[in-house]
């Protein structure tokens, strides 16, 4: 069973899945499917889980859907709106800033005490 | 089928905890064509069909799981589980504004019945009044 990282996944699964949508639209599966590749599998969403993920952003105008039949299957495909791709950019800004001062407490040592 | 029952019990989850139904669906329907894809996933590894089922069926998550994200997101709940004082505040405003409209909209929705009540009651006067009549003549003859 994939491994999932509930103590760090705070803000990743919207940021994941607004990345990987705004390259092109897609259903939950292949959703999915890509965040493991695109993640090497580190990150591992509960497939599941998405559902809300994608309910949410579409909910707050990040994403729209589309229903469509597809071999006699109903697909729901996702894409990234312009309100999408603003929450990205900020996302990514925010995600880069945290990362680089984990990176740099990590690399840097312990804080000398005042 | 345990698909069925998984199924089951987290639209019961949802509804409980007022999702709306519109979500409720939109969200079964989208579990089912994934449950569907990762069983034929899971047959194509070459697993039998109760393996790929079962296996497909641990993938997607407990009705649970898939409950708790689903009503941890506020803007999927409906409004009475969204703004709760709001929604009881306007309840009592409605039925305060309808309440003296009620006994109109008692005898719309019944008019039927109150015709009928009406012609019976018609009827029986007349025909009371008829007996009283014909009798008040009888003796009148006498």
């Amino acid at each position: 069973m994939a491994q999932t990282n509930p103590p760090f996944m705070s803000g990743v699964p919207e940021l994941l899945v607004l990345r990987i949508l705004s390259a092109r639209e897609m259903y939950g599966y292949e959703l999915v499917k890509a965040v493991r590749l695109v993640t090497g599998e580190a990150i591992g969403l509960g497939e599941g889980v998405v559902y809300p993920v994608l309910h949410g952003l579409e909910s707050s105008g990040a994403l729209k859907a589309k229903r469509k039949a597809v071999n006699g299957r109903t697909r729901v495909y996702y894409s990234v709106t312009a309100k999408g791709q603003r929450r990205l950019e900020h996302l990514s800004q925010e995600w880069r800033r945290v990362s680089g001062g984990i990176n740099s407490a990590l690399g840097g040592g312990a804080p000398e005490n005042a | 089928m345990p698909s069925a029952q998984q199924f089951e019990t987290l639209r019961l989850e949802l509804l409980r905890g007022g999702v709306t139904p519109v979500f409720i669906e939109r969200t079964l329907l989208e579990l089912r064509e994934h449950l569907a894809d990762l069983e034929a996933a899971a047959l194509e590894t070459g697993l039998g069909p109760e393996e790929a089922a079962r296996s497909a069926l641990e993938r997607l998550g407990s009705p649970q799981t898939i409950a708790a994200a689903i009503l941890a997101q506020p803007a999927l709940l409906g409004f009475s589980h969204r703004w709760p004082r709001a929604s009881a505040y306007l309840r009592c405003a409605v039925l305060i504004a309808a309440l003296p409209g009620l006994p109109v909209v008692y005898c719309i929705d019944r008019s039927a019945q109150i015709a009928r009540w009406g012609i019976a009651t018609g009827l029986a006067t007349l025909l009371v009044a008829s007996l009283l009549s014909w009798l008040n003549w009888m003796t009148l003859i006498e």
